[in-house]
C-alpha cells in the first residue's frame, strides 16, 4: 500500500522536475539545448506557488487510495522549499511537511502528537522518509552543467533527448525525456537506474495554457516499475507568486491550523 | 467357475496381450507423477480450519508458501569480512532467479531517535567500515527486539535470509539457484541450512521416490524367499511379477487421474509386493500340485476353480481393511485405502486371468515334483512342539497369552498421537534436523497466527489487546518471536513521544500509520487494506510434539478468550477532573493485566490498584516543579521551536522558571515573550502554547516517575522495563471499557500449520477409530458369511483383536506414536492377518470332519496349514521389513509394525485358535 508520505513525495517529485528541469547543455549540442531553453521558457515564471491537488495512488491490486494536499513552494538562491499539508481524509488532516533547501532540513508536524519533529537527514541515495523516493529524486540540480544532453530521436510528435548525469553520486544513469513538440513541454519523463534498469516513469496527462501561452501541468502519472504502483495528480487549483511573510517556511507555520 | 477357467484357457493369448498394452498405457502415464506431501493438504479443502488458514494466506500474500529460510552461521557473523561475505549473499540472492525479496536484519526497519527528530531507516543504513563499527553493530544488533532471535541468532553466529520466492516456483530449481549463488561466497561459512515449502517438497519428493525404489531391495527379498519355497523359475518370478504390475498399474492410475503421491501412497508398492505376492504363492502351488496329476490346460483349469474363491476372500478381507481407511477424513489415508484396495482387487485378478493365461502359453516342461507343505524341516518340528504345548499345556498357554495382553494393555496407554512434521519424519531426517536448527537458533519454523479483524484493526484498542496476547504467548513453553505491527508501532510512539506504548489516542495511532505506513513489513501485516480490516500476529511455534503445540494454541485462546472484544470509547478530555475519576479504574485494570499478560506475578494487587488510582487523580500541579531541572527539560522539549526564533535557553529559562512559579497564570509570561523577544503578540500566543505543551509533556514524565517509585516500594522490587513502560497508561487521554454494544468490536481466530496439525492429530484419533471398526466389521462379517456361523465368525476375529492389542502395547513401549502411516497398521493387520485364521478354521473342519477328532484335527492343521501360514507371513514380513528402511520415520514405522503384526497375528493364530476351536461348533460336524 502506499501511503500519503508517498503522495506528497510523488508531489513533489513531479513538481521538481516540471518546474525546475532545466538543462543546459555544452555547445556541440545545441539542438538539444535549444530544445530545453524552449521547454524552460514556455513554463510559468514564478516566485513562488501554492498548489490544490488531488492525488490518486494505485497499489499493485488496483486499489486506489484518493488524498487531498495543498502545497506551497518557493525558489529562493536556486535552492527549494516547500511546505505540504494533508487535507483529507480526516485520519491524516493536518500532517504537515516542511522541506528546506532542497531537502537539507526536512520537519513533520502530527497533529495529534502536537510537536515538530525534524526528519534526519540521510545519504543522498536513502529512501526519502522510507518511500521508493530518494532524497535525491526531490533534490537533485536538474540545471548543473553536468549533464550531458543528447537528440536521439526526433519523431513525428516528439523530440527525444537523452539526459546523462556525470555526477557519480546521482544514483541514475540518464533520464529520456519525451519532448511535444507541438507546444514544448515534456510529455514523459523515463528513469533509468545505474544498472540502466527503467524505474520510473512520468507522464503529464493534460496541460493548461494562459493568455501568454505559459504551460502548467495539470494531470500527471507517475508509474514506479518497480513496485508496479501509480500516482496519479490532478491539480485543482493554482496560484502563483503570493505574498509570503519571509518566515513563512518555518516550523511556527506547520503547527498554525491554516496556511 | 468352469466357465470361467474355460474362457482364460480360451482367451489366454488375448488376456496376456491385453495386459501388455495396458502396461504399455501406463508407461506414458506414470511420467505425469507427482509427489506432493503438505499436510494443510491432509484434510479436505471443506475443512473450517483448512478454508480458513488458505484464506489468510491468501490475504497475507501466501507467507508460508512462498518463504523460503537461509540460516548462515560464521564463526562471529561480526567480523568485517563475514559481515560482508552476508552482506554480498543477500544483495546476490536478490537479483536471482525465481526471487523476489530477501529480506534481512541488514534492511529490516530501524526507528533512530535523534535530538527531536524521527528518523525510519534500514538497520544497516551505513555499513561498518571499521572492526570496531562491526562489533558495535552487533551490540546494536542483539539489542533490537525486531531483530534478535528473529534474523539473528541470540550468539551473534548465524544469519537468517527470508527469502520470497514466486508462485509456484519449482523447489529443486529454487535451491540449485541459491546454492550456485551461496557456494561461491562459502569460504567462511561454518553451515548453511535452507528451509522452506518448495524446497521440502524437493526433498519429500525424493524421499518419496526412494520409498518407492525400495521396491526392488523387497523384490529381491521376496524372490529369495520364493525360491526358498518354489526351486523353480516361474514360482519365483511369476508371483513377483504379479506384485510388480500391481504396483506399476497403479501409480499409473494416480498419474493419470492426477493425484499426487504422498508419503504414505509412496509405501504401496512395497507393501502390494508384500501382501499380493501371497496370492501368487496359492495359484503357482497349486497349479505344481495338479500339474502332478492332470496334463497342462486341465492343471490351469482346475486350478482357477480351486483357488477363484480361497483368493477372492482373501482379497476381500484385505481390501475390507484397506478400504475401511477411507472412513478417515485425512486425506493421504482415503487415498492410501482407495488405491491400495484397488491394488488389491487388480493383483487378484492378474493372479487368475494373468497367472492362468501364462501357464496356458508358457507351459513348464516339469513341475517341482515333492513341492508340498507337507515337509518335516525344522519350521515343523518347532510347529509339532507347538501343538504338543497347545493340547497338553493349555494352561501355560493361556496365562502367557492373559500376560502378554494384560502388558500390552498396560503400554497402549502411552500411546499418544503426534503429527508434526518431526514425528513423520523422524530425528534423524535431514529435514528435522534442519528443522532442529532453526528452532535452536531461531525459535522454530512455523507460525500460529492469531487473525485479528474489526472495522478498523488500527484502533488503539485491538492494539494493546494484540500486545497482550503477545506477551502472554511468548511466555508459552511452545510458543516464541511474537510479531506484530505493535512492535513495530510501539517502538515509534517511543521515538515519537519517549512512551514504549501503544497510545490510546486514535489520532496518534493514525499520525503514526502515516509516518510508518509505506513500510513493507507493516503492509504485510495488514489485509484489505484500504479499510484496514485484518491483521495477524505471528509466533514462532517453538515445540515440535503436538501435544506440547495443542496445549499452547488452546492457552492462547483461552487467554485471547479473556480480552473483552467489544468495548465503548470514552474521551477524557471532554469530561471533568471529578468525571475522569470514575474511568481511572480501567486504566489501572489495563496496567494490571498487561502485567499478568508479561507475567508479573502481583501479590498486593488491591494496594497497588488504590496506589495507581491515587497517583492518577492527583492534580497536575503536583507534577509541575518551579526547578531548574523542570525547566531545563521544557526548554530542551521546546528546541525546535525556540530555535526556529533564535531564543536560546539562557535567555528564556528565567521566564519559563516565574511562569511556572504562577502557572497557570500566563499572561505575564506572553507579556514578557513580547517584551524581551520583540515577537507579534500571535507569536507569543504561539510560544505560550509550545512551552505549555512542553510543560504537559513534562508533568507527565514527572508523574509517571512517581508512580515507577512507589510500585516498586510496594512491590519491593525494582519494575522491569516493560512493565515500567505500561505505567505510561496513566497519562491516557482516551479509555476503553468493555461494552457489548460499543463502537469497537473485534473477533479473531487462531490458524497456522499448528492448528492444522492440532486437526489432523485429532482426525487421526477419531480415523483410527472408525477405520478399526469398520474393518473390524467388515472382516467380520466376512468370517461370519463363508463359516456361515456367528460363532465362528467371533472366535476367528479374537486372534486379530489380539494382535491389535499387542500392536498397541509395542507402540507404547518403543514410543511409537499415532500418527497418520502407524494408524493404518491396525485396520491392514485385521484385513490381512484375518487370512490366517480363516487358512486355519477351514483346514480344521475338514479334518475335524474327516477326524472327527478335535486333537487331531489341531494337530495336523498346525503342522500342515501352520506351516503355510508362516512361510506366507515371513514372506510379508519381509517385504514389509524392507520399507523399515525408509529414510521417512512413519513409514519405517508403519512397515515395521506392519511386519511384526503379521508375525504376531500367527502366534496368536497358532497358539489361540486351537484353544478357542475345541469351544466351535461346525454344522457339517452333525452331518
Amino acid at each position: 500500500m502506499k501511503n500519503m508520505k508517498e503522495f506528497s513525495i510523488s508531489l513533489f517529485l513531479i513538481l521538481m522536475i516540471m518546474l525546475n528541469l532545466n538543462f543546459n547543455g555544452s555547445a556541440d549540442q545545441l539542438s538539444a539545448d535549444q530544445i530545453m531553453d524552449t521547454v524552460k521558457d514556455n513554463l510559468v515564471d514564478y516566485e513562488n506557488s501554492r498548489t490544490q491537488a488531488e492525488m490518486i495512488l494505485i497499489d499493485q491490486k488496483g486499489d486506489e487510495e484518493k488524498r487531498e494536499i495543498i502545497m506551497v513552494e518557493k525558489e529562493e538562491n536556486d535552492k527549494v522549499s516547500l511546505l505540504m499539508r494533508f487535507l483529507a481524509p480526516k485520519s491524516v488532516e493536518g500532517v504537515t511537511l516542511l522541506s528546506m533547501e532542497d531537502g537539507d532540513k526536512i520537519y513533520l508536524f502530527m497533529p495529534a502528537f502536537q510537536k515538530p519533529r525534524r526528519i534526519s537527514g540521510s545519504t543522498k541515495q536513502e529512501n526519502f522518509m522510507g518511500t521508493d523516493f530518494s532524497y535525491e529524486d526531490i533534490s537533485m540540480d536538474y540545471q548543473s552543467e553536468e549533464y550531458q544532453k543528447n537528440l536521439l530521436k526526433e519523431t513525428e510528435q516528439h523530440f527525444l533527448i537523452e539526459v546523462i548525469p556525470d555526477n557519480q553520486e546521482i544514483s541514475y544513469k540518464k533520464f529520456l525525456l519525451h519532448i511535444n513538440k507541438k507546444h514544448f513541454y515534456m510529455e514523459k519523463v523515463e528513469f533509468f537506474n545505474l544498472e540502466e534498469q527503467l524505474t520510473k516513469i512520468l507522464e503529464i496527462k493534460e496541460i493548461q495554457m494562459d493568455e501568454n501561452g505559459k504551460i502548467t501541468p495539470m494531470q500527471m502519472e507517475l508509474s514506479n516499475l518497480i513496485d508496479h504502483h501509480q500516482t496519479k495528480m490532478n491539480i485543482k487549483e493554482i496560484e502563483y507568486n503570493l505574498e509570503l511573510s519571509p518566515d513563512f517556511f518555518s516550523i511556527r507555520t506547520i503547527q498554525k491550523p491554516k496556511i | 467357475m468352469k466357465k470361467l477357467s474355460q474362457f482364460i484357457v480360451t482367451h489366454s493369448k488375448k488376456i496376456v496381450i491385453f495386459v501388455v498394452l495396458l502396461t504399455l498405457l501406463g508407461v506414458t502415464q506414470v511420467k505425469n507423477l507427482k509427489v506432493e506431501d503438505d499436510i494443510t493438504k491432509y484434510l479436505s479443502e471443506n475443512d473450517p480450519e483448512i478454508k480458513f488458514y488458505q484464506e489468510i494466506s491468501e490475504k497475507f500474500g501466501k507467507y508460508d508458501e512462498n518463504l523460503t529460510l537461509v540460516s548462515l552461521e560464521y564463526d562471529d557473523l561480526f567480523e568485517l569480512e563475514n559481515l560482508q561475505n552476508f552482506k554480498t549473499i543477500a544483495e546476490q540472492l536478490e537479483k536471482s532467479a525465481h526471487v523476489l525479496s530477501v529480506n534481512s536484519f541488514l534492511n529490516m526497519p530501524k526507528i533512530i531517535t535523534t535530538d527531536f527528530g524521527i528518523e525510519v531507516r534500514e538497520f544497516v543504513e551505513d555499513f561498518p567500515k571499521t572492526k570496531e563499527e562491526a562489533q558495535q553493530l552487533k551490540i546494536t544488533a542483539l539489542g533490537d527486539e525486531l531483530v534478535k532471535g528473529s534474523y539473528l541468532s541470540p550468539d551473534g553466529q548465524v544469519g537468517l535470509l527470508m527469502v520470497e520466492s514466486q508462485d509456484n516456483v519449482n523447489g529443486f530449481q529454487l535451491k540449485q539457484g541459491l546454492e550456485n549463488i551461496i557456494n561461491q561466497y562459502k569460504t567462511n561459512i561454518k553451515r548453511i541450512e535452507y528451509y522452506g515449502l518448495p524446497i521440502m517438497e524437493t526433498q519429500i519428493t525424493e524421499m518419496a521416490l526412494n520409498n518407492i525404489s525400495l521396491a526392488f531391495i523387497a523384490t529381491l527379498v521376496v524372490l529369495t524367499i520364493l525360491f526358498y519355497c518354489f526351486r523353480s523359475v516361474q514360482g519365483t518370478i511369476l508371483p513377483i511379477l504379479i506384485a510388480l504390475i500391481t504396483s506399476f498399474w497403479l501409480l499409473s492410475s494416480i498419474a493419470s487421474s492426477g493425484k499426487t503421491v504422498t508419503i504414505v501412497i509412496s509405501a504401496i508398492p512395497v507393501l502390494m509386493i508384500a501382501l499380493v505376492t501371497a496370492y501368487g504363492i496359492h495359484f503357482i502351488s497349486r497349479y505344481y500340485e495338479e500339474r502332478n496329476y492332470l496334463p497342462p490346460q486341465e492343471a490351469v483349469g482346475k486350478t482357477i476353480e480351486s483357488v477363484f474363491i480361497p483368493i477372492l476372500m482373501s482379497a476381500l478381507t484385505t481390501m475390507a481393511g484397506f478400504v475401511s481407511l477411507a472412513t478417515v477424513v485425512i486425506r493421504p489415508m482415503t487415498e492410501f485405502g482407495v488405491f491400495a484396495t484397488i491394488g488389491i482387487f487388480l493383483a487378484f485378478l492378474l493372479v487368475i486371468f494373468l497367472l492362468g493365461s501364462i501357464f496356458s502359453n508358457f507351459i513348464p516342461k516339469k513341475v517341482p515334483a515333492n513341492f508340498s507343505y507337507h515337509a518335516n524341516d525344522f519350521v515343523t518340528r518347532i510347529l509339532k512342539i507347538t501343538g504338543e504345548t497347545v493340547i497338553n499345556k493349555s494352561k501355560l498357554v493361556i496365562v502367557f497369552i492373559i500376560l502378554a495382553i494384560a502388558l500390552s494393555i498396560t503400554f497402549s496407554f502411552q500411546v499418544e498421537s503426534d503429527s508434526s512434521m518431526e514425528n513423520r519424519l523422524g530425528q534423524n531426517n535431514p529435514i528435522t534436523q534442519t528443522i532442529n536448527y532453526f528452532k535452536e537458533k531461531f525459535g522454530g519454523v512455523d507460525f500460529l497466527y492469531v487473525y485479528m479483524e474489526a472495522d478498523n484493526i488500527k484502533h488503539p484498542y485491538i492494539l494493546r489487546s494484540i500486545d497482550k496476547i503477545q506477551k502472554y504467548a511468548r511466555r508459552l513453553p511452545s510458543l516464541s518471536q511474537p510479531s506484530s505491527i505493535t512492535t513495530f508501532l510501539t517502538q515509534l510512539n517511543d521515538a515519537m513521544e519517549n512512551k514504549r506504548i501503544i497510545p490510546a489516542n486514535p489520532n496518534k495511532i493514525d499520525n503514526l500509520w502515516f509516518f510508518s505506513g509505506d513500510n513493507d513489513y507493516l503492509n504485510s501485516m495488514i489485509a484489505d487494506e484500504n479499510q484496514h480490516q485484518s491483521t495477524i500476529l505471528q509466533i514462532r511455534s517453538y515445540e515440535m510434539t503436538s501435544s506440547a503445540v495443542e496445549s499452547s494454541i488452546s492457552q492462547v485462546e483461552q487467554f485471547t478468550l479473556s480480552i473483552p472484544n467489544s468495548v465503548k470509547a470514552i474521551n477524557l478530555n471532554e469530561l471533568s477532573q471529578q468525571e475522569r475519576e470514575h474511568y481511572f479504574p480501567y486504566i489501572v485494570e489495563d496496567i494490571i493485566s498487561s502485567w499478568q499478560a508479561n507475567g508479573k506475578a502481583i501479590e498486593n494487587r488491591e494496594i497497588i490498584k488504590e496506589k495507581l488510582l491515587q497517583i492518577a487523580s492527583l492534580p497536575m500541579s503536583n507534577f509541575i516543579k518551579p526547578t531548574r531541572d523542570f525547566t531545563t527539560q521544557i526548554i530542551h522539549l521546546s528546541t525546535l521551536e525556540l530555535e526556529d526564533f533564535g531564543i536560546s535557553s539562557t535567555e528564556i529559562q528565567p521566564m519559563i522558571l516565574n511562569y511556572l512559579e504562577d502557572y497557570p497564570e500566563e499572561m505575564s509570561f506572553i507579556e514578557n515573550l513580547i517584551r524581551e523577544f520583540d515577537i507579534s503578540v500571535e507569536d507569543a500566543e504561539y510560544l505560550k502554547n509550545v512551552i505549555q505543551s512542553s510543560i504537559a509533556i513534562a508533568e507527565e514524565r514527572e508523574r509517571i516517575s512517581v508512580a515507577r517509585d512507589e510500585i516498586e516500594k510496594l512491590l519491593n522490587k525494582p519494575l522491569n522495563q516493560e512493565d515500567a513502560d505500561y505505567l505510561w497508561y496513566l497519562t491516557d487521554d482516551v479509555v476503553y471499557i468493555p461494552d457489548q454494544l460499543g463502537d469497537t468490536q473485534f473477533s479473531y481466530r487462531l490458524t497456522g500449520i499448528p492448528v492444522i496439525t492440532n486437526e489432523v492429530n485429532n482426525s487421526v484419533y477419531q480415523g483410527q477409530i472408525k477405520s478399526m471398526l469398520a474393518a473390524f466389521i467388515f472382516v467380520c462379517l466376512l468370517l461370519i458369511l463363508q463359516f456361515g456361523s456367528i460363532q465362528i465368525g467371533l472366535i476367528g476375529m479374537i486372534p486379530i483383536i489380539f494382535t491389535i492389542l499387542t500392536a498397541f502395547g509395542i507402540m507404547g513401549m518403543a514410543k511409537i506414536s499415532l500418527n497418520i502411516g502407524t494408524m493404518m497398521v491396525a485396520s491392514i493387520a485385521i484385513g490381512a492377518g484375518i487370512d490366517y485364521t480363516i487358512h486355519f478354521i477351514n483346514r480344521y473342519k475338514q479334518e475335524l470332519i474327516k477326524n472327527n477328532d478335535s486333537i487331531k484335527a489341531i494337530r495336523i492343521t498346525l503342522t500342515g496349514t501352520g506351516r503355510a501360514i508362516i512361510f506366507n507371513s515371513l514372506s510379508v514380513a519381509a517385504g514389509a521389513f524392507v520399507l523399515a528402511l525408509s529414510e521417512i520415520k512413519m513409514i519405517s514405522e508403519f512397515a515395521s509394525l506392519i511386519g511384526s503384526v503379521m508375525l504376531i497375528s500367527v502366534v496368536y493364530t497358532l497358539l489361540l485358535l486351537p484353544l478357542l476351536l475345541r469351544f466351535a461348533k461346525f454344522k457339517e460336524e452333525n452331518r
